[in-house]
Parts: C-alpha cells; structure tokens; sequence
C-alpha cells in the first residue's frame, strides 16, 4: 500500500499538469534552457571568454545570431554558457535552503514544544530582514564566487521553506496513519521520513519551483551591482550591468540577457503555477 | 465571507491608490531643488522681470563627497565642490602655470624657505577675516590630513613663521618642486582657523566655511549640495546665484538628465553618450585628455610576478590597443608611457611590443612555460573591470590564469591595494597638480600602497631626485630617466591614457573644461 501510495499520485499529478498548456509551454522553455546550459560547450558556436578586436559591436547577423558585445564575443555563446551559471546557482541555492529549511520546519512541527519555538522565533527574526538586503550583506562578506553566491540566496530563502514545510506538517501529523506507525512503535526518523515528508512535499515542491525564479534574478540583481560571479564567466545580470553603459547605442548588449531572465523567470512561474494547481488537494476528485 | 472579502479587496485597492499618490508627492518634493534649470527663483535675486533670468547652474555630479574638508577626503567630486568653497595660495592655468590667487607675491629665499605674501582683502563666508595664521593652521591640517599627508610630507609646518596677518614664511624639510603645484591644488583650501577649532570633525565636513566664490547652503544626502554667489568673494563673483551640485551616480541616467533640461552641466560621461552629444545641435560636448594612465601595477612580494622576465612577458602578451579599444571605446587614447602626457616631464617611450611569441619565450626562460596563475583585484567600476577582463583574455593565450576579484571601490583602495594581499591591480591615478612626483606618488617604496610601490632601488632614487630638483632641465631629465628605466624594467605595464567629457546645455558659456575634473564654475555665464 504504501509503496503504491506516492507513485498513483504522481500518476495524477502528471496528467493534471499536463492538461495545463501554459506550465506545458513553461516546462517545454525550461527543457530547451537546461538542455542548452548542460550541453553548452556543444551548443555554443564560439567561446565566451576570447575576444575579438576586430568584431566589437556587431549587430545580429547569421554568423551572430545576437550580434557580438564590447569585446566581439559572441552574445549568443554567452547567453548560452551564462543560462549554466544560472541554473547551477540558483539549483544549488534551492537544494541547500530546501535541505536546512525543511529539516528546521519539519523537525519543529513534528517535535513542537520550546524547541520549536525557538526556532522559528529565530526564523521569523531572519525573515525581518529584507530577503535581497540579507543576501547583499551575506554575499558581500563571502566573497565573489557560485557557491558563495549560492549560499548566499540559500540562507535568505531558509525561513520560507521551514514555514512552508512546518505549515504542512501540523497538518499531517495529526492524520490517522501516523498515529498508526506511532503505535507500531515506529521511530521518529521512520515516522518522518517515511509517513510525513512524503505526504507534505507537495507545498514545498511548488515553493522550490517559486525559489528557482527567486534565486535567478537575485544571482541577476547580485551581479548587476558586482557581487556574485566573477568575470568574464558570463552571467545575464553581469552582462546586463556590463553592457547597461550602451543601451541607448547598442540595444543587443542589453536585450538578449534581460529577455533570457524574462523568458526564464516567466517559464519557471508557468510551471510552478500549473504544479500548484496539479498537487492542490481542493482540487482533487 | 463574500462580503468580507469585497470589503478587504475594496480596503487593499485604497490602501494601493493612497500610496501611490502618496509615493508621487514624495517623489516631486524631492526633485524640487533640482527641478528645471529655470525653476528656481534667487533669494532675493532678480524679480520684476517678465520671463524669469536664469540664475541657477545645475551641475551633475558623478559621486556623492564624503566631507567637505579640504584635507581630509581626496575624491575627486569633493574637491570639484571645495573648488568652488574654499581659496587656495595659487591657482593653475591652463598652460599649468602656476598663477598668484589669495597670494599675491612669493619667493623663494632659498631651496627651503618659501615667503609668502597674502591678500588683505578676503573673508571668510563667517565674516571673519582671512589672515596668515589661517594659512599657517590650514599647513598644519594638511601635514596629517588623510588627503595630504603624504604630498606634504617634505613641508616643514612646524617651523612654518607667520610675520603679520598678511605674510609668512612657509619652510620645506627637503627640496620640493612641486610645492607649488600642491599649494594651488583643492586639498590645499585655506581654512578658517577659528572654525575648524570650534566645532567638531563631523559638523567642519557637513556645513564648511570657506572663503570661496560661493556659500554652502545645504547637503541633502544621496539628493544634492547647495551653494550660493558669496556676494563678498574678493574676485570676480559668478554672474548666477545659487549653484545645485546634484548627486546623479549613474552616468546614462546623468547623460539623460542633461538631454531632460534636469541639469545644465555635468562630467564624466560614458563615451557612447559624449558622441551622441557632440552629434547634438542642442548639447555642447566637450572632450580634454586627463591627467593619468591607467596601468597593471603588480605586488612585488609575489614569487612569480617579482621576475622581471616575467613581467616583461605579460607586457609582451597584452595587445594594449585592443584593451584600450574594448574597455574604453573611444573613451581612452592609448598609453605611451608611465606618465600621462598632459603633464610635465612626460617622455613618449612607447610600450612594449604585442608579441605573444616573445612572450611565451620570457616565459620559457624564467622557467614558467606552462604558465602560472594570480590574481587582480578591481574595483567594481565598469571601466577597471573591464580593463581586468581584457588584460586576462590575453593572459590566457600564454598559459597565464589571472583571476579577477572585485570589490567596492573603498574596500578596493584601503584594504586590498595595502594588505599584500592583491597580487595585482589595473591602477591609476589622477595627478591633480600637473606634477610628474603626484603621478608617482603610490610608486615610493614606502607608500603603503603594497600592490602598487616598488622597492626598486632605482626607481626610488630617481623618484626622490626628481622629487627634490629645482633646476628644470635636470629634472626633466631625470623624470625622462624614470620612464625609460619604468618600461624597461616592467615595473608597471600602462595601457591607455583616459579622456575625461563634459556635456552642457547650449546656454552654458564661459565653462573651461578641467583636465582634473576639478572646474572652476564661477567664470560660468548664461546666455
């Protein structure tokens, strides 16, 4: 029973995303994003890194499908490897403020008591803070870098998810087969990892999803002001800052990075959008 | 329940309309002071004319000044606005000679003994009268003031003699030929010796007291400096009345400002925009070289980069044209030795040839040929950036790894340049007295400025030489000396010599472009 539980449900789930044409328009964005990102180096038809004198500013054309930036490098090419530097941080920043954030959340509901009111009084002390200034201040101290920058937008997003997990859990861990497993004298562990986590992913997947859109533009907005990734790596909010000196002179510099983020954030939204509808229980028959 | 959640939705729609209108009236109270250049009217300036006479100039400023002390902040905004506040002994020309201005006779009684005479006629903005123990108090603020210690280092302030109110004898520990130059220079503004000692540190910068052409009024922060025509200035007093500095850091936004009317003069433009404007029938755009080169300077405690072999081999691998093309544009001219050529002294000695053959060579020889890697530490300035990112794309093609660190610009020059820990950094410096030892300034073994100084022994000889040389044609000499020994050596690798803009609006005359960012804004006119 328990093995069939989560597998019917992501049946159900699956099939009521895919209903959605907008989150099926979304993912289809997102694949195309991270096939490019992962396959880049084969994607890409010219380096990022190596620049050309002789073809500064050019405007799009076959050879540069986005035209050639200040130092004639291809902004197709860097559009493409800075869609990698992206994802990977904003993945990485997820998978850690997931991992503190529902360990934290769903530890406090599940054991209650001063335990959890101490960490979430602390939590909602973080959350006091303005998530981008935190991330400012956090990354400003740690240095340029993808995982500094990476765990700079993870610790400010930590308190989102422990609430979200926490909300989640009260709820379930007051159904009727947890209390079932207690009474078999199941642990605590197994009672958490197998009957409760499962059973509350749904509001954190859908959040995690929200947190990628989160975590791409503060990594745009942390290196637009010169935090973040060094250069010349490219990344859409360096290469915005870089190239905002041109935009009244040389609109591609500016227009393919900012509609990467654009088409990025709108296509990750899209999705997050749709999973929510497909996990929401009202909805269920 | 529906009604309840009208209600809320019907409160959060007011509550959203509120404070966007409320938002709206902030917004218009704040840009009031710099709303227009013909919006402001003069306290009791002209009225009773039809169309009211322009009698504001609103200047964009590219920073925000830390404090308006002569002595204590050395950014180049804040001794544009001590400019206009505060009177120094001389001025420089255009022609970089050095003019009589509060003094009005001196003399150099020997090497070391300079006699000055001063004006009789000036006051300060408080009233009080401008004598020679000002003088004398302001030599002894700039013997430990964080702008000028070290370019007063060779002034003897404590044995400095006041006469009488108009005379002193100012005394020099060595030679010095530059002192005049530093005299006339901002952060040599005379202050008021009674003011400075009755208020506080803080309140002196906040609310200065000069005796300058124009009057502080107000500092906003983040928003704009208002000063005001002192109707008592001793010399010619500006034909305006009030002078708004208005602090607009974004340089676009500052070109667009000036294009909307919200301004009516400004520098430090982005190149693209200075292009336009000189296309623009209705912007004057004007374009002077500056007073520095911008150039890798590397830490000489690096076990690698100390190899002179080494650092010849990263000046043959750099194709300064095509840097001084990426990261400038038409911004920058390039380079032709250490010292920009707009000052005195300046010897074209050329740079080192682009030969990455040549280079992997040097390499091969210091034992290096499989490359190395270091770091650059920038600050987050697009131009250095960029100038870093460059100079590595050409690193990488002999093997060379540079990593580029960036970091505010106050980080950047009083922590990373001094702790050693940069190993090294695009440089530059602007030499605001047209003097060739300003230039060199950071190069001295004992700067503090690890990443940048040399312990060279020749070139610290030379520098203390050309330093204390009075005669001309041997200090043009051996300043000519320095720069071969400079590029031979590899001491420091220059890359291109900036050009500094400035954009007005047409009506704007009688503005002379400073090649040291510094104008002088009270010979403006409108027309």
């Amino acid at each position: 029973m328990e093995q069939m539980k989560p597998k019917k449900r992501r049946g159900t789930v699956w099939r009521r995303l895919k209903k959605s044409k907008t989150a099926m328009l979304g993912l289809g964005i997102i694949a195309v994003i991270v096939f490019m990102a992962v396959f880049a180096d084969l994607v890409a038809p010219y380096p990022y890194d190596i620049p050309d004198a002789t073809a500064i500013f050019q405007y799009p054309s076959w050879e540069h499908i986005m035209g050639t930036d200040d130092f004639g490098r291809d902004i197709f090419s860097r559009v493409i490897y800075g869609a990698r530097v992206s994802l990977v941080i904003a993945l990485m920043s997820v998978t850690i403020s997931i991992a503190c954030g529902v360990t934290l959340g769903v530890t406090a509901a599940y054991f209650g008591g001063s335990y959890e009111t101490v960490i979430m009084r602390l939590l909602d002390g973080f959350m006091a803070i303005p998530s981008l200034l935190l991330a400012i201040s956090i990354s400003s101290a740690l240095g340029n870098g993808q995982l500094q920058t990476a765990i700079a937008i993870a610790i400010s997003n930590i308190p989102t998810f422990a609430r979200v997990s926490r909300a989640s859990v009260i709820t379930v861990k007051e159904t009727e087969y947890v209390e079932a497993a207690r009474s078999i004298g199941a642990r605590n562990g197994r009672i958490i990892l197998k009957h409760i986590l499962p059973n509350a992913l749904s509001p954190i997947f859908v959040q995690a999803t929200l947190s990628i859109v989160n975590a791409i533009l503060t990594i745009a907005m942390l290196s637009f002001i010169g935090l973040g990734i060094e250069p010349p790596t490219p990344e859409w909010g360096s290469m915005l800052s870089l190239g905002r000196a041109y935009i009244r002179d040389f609109w591609p510099i500016v227009t393919f990075p900012g509609v990467m983020i654009m088409v990025t954030v709108i296509s990750f939204n899209m999705l997050g959008d749709g999973l929510r509808d497909a996990l929401d229980p009202r909805l269920k028959q | 329940m529906k009604k309840a959640k009208k209600l809320f939705s019907a409160l959060l729609a007011i509550s959203l309309a509120l404070s966007c209108a409320l938002a709206g009236c902030g917004n218009r109270q704040q840009s009031d002071p710099g709303s227009g250049p013909a919006s402001t009217t003069a306290p009791g300036g002209n009225s009773g004319t039809a169309a009211p006479a322009r009698d504001t100039l609103n200047y964009g400023m590219p920073q925000e000044p830390g404090k308006l002390d002569p002595q204590n902040d050395s950014l180049l905004v804040t001794k544009m606005t001590n400019k206009q506040l505060y009177d120094t002994l001389f001025v420089v020309d255009e022609d970089k000679n050095i003019c009589p201005n509060l003094a009005t006779e001196w003399k150099w009684a020997d090497d070391l003994t300079l006699e000055v005479t001063i004006r009789d006629d000036v006051t300060f903005h408080n009233g009080e009268k401008l004598t020679a123990a000002d003088v004398a108090y302001t030599l002894e603020r700039c013997a430990t003031g964080n702008a000028t210690a070290t370019l007063y280092a060779s002034f003897d302030v404590e044995n400095t003699v006041v006469t009488d109110d108009t005379h002193l004898t100012i005394k020099m520990k060595s030679p010095y030929a530059s002192a005049l130059n530093i005299l006339a220079n901002a952060i040599s503004g005379i202050v008021c010796k009674s003011y400075a000692q009755s208020v506080d540190e803080t309140t002196f910068g906040r609310e200065p007291i000069g005796s300058g052409a124009f009057k502080f009024v107000e500092w906003v922060s983040g928003d704009h400096i208002t000063l005001v025509r002192n109707d008592d200035y001793w010399g010619q007093k500006p034909a305006y009345t009030n002078l708004n500095l208005r602090i607009i850091n974004d340089n676009s936004a500052r070109a667009m400002e000036l294009e909307t009317g919200g301004i009516d003069l400004t520098d430090s433009l982005n190149i693209a925009d200075v292009t336009r404007f000189k296309e623009n029938p209705n912007i004057e755009a004007y374009t002077v070289p500056s007073t520095k080169v911008v150039y890798m300077a590397f830490n000489e405690s690096h076990p690698i980069l100390s190899n002179e072999k080494v650092r010849l081999a990263i000046a043959h691998a750099i194709d300064a044209q095509s840097v001084c093309k990426m990261a400038y544009g038409d911004g920058a001219i390039l380079a032709t030795s250490s010292m920009p050529s707009t000052l005195y002294g300046y010897k074209n000695v050329g740079l080192h040839e682009y030969d990455v053959d040549l280079a992997k060579q040097l390499l091969a020889e210091a034992g290096y040929a499989d490359g190395f890697s270091f770091n650059t530490v920038c600050p987050s300035v697009a131009a250095s950036i960029k100038t870093a990112e460059a100079v590595k794309a050409f690193l990488a093609a002999v093997n060379i790894d540079m990593t580029i660190e960036q970091y505010d610009a106050a980080t950047w020059r009083g922590t990373k340049l001094r702790d050693g820990s940069a190993d090294s950094a695009p440089y530059n410096l602007t030499a605001d007295t047209y003097d060739p030892d300003q230039n060199y300034m950071h190069l001295y073994a004992d700067s503090g400025f690890v990443t940048v100084s040399t312990k060279d022994e020749t070139v610290n000889r030379l520098l203390e030489e050309g330093r204390g040389e009075t005669d001309n044609e041997k200090r043009l000499a051996i300043y000519a000396e320095l720069q071969d020994y400079i590029k031979e050596h590899a001491i420091e690798i220059p890359l291109v010599e900036n050009i500094i803009s400035y954009a007005a609006q047409p009506y704007v005359k009688g503005f002379i472009p400073d090649v040291g960012v510094q104008p002088d804004l009270k010979y403006i006119y409108f027309e």
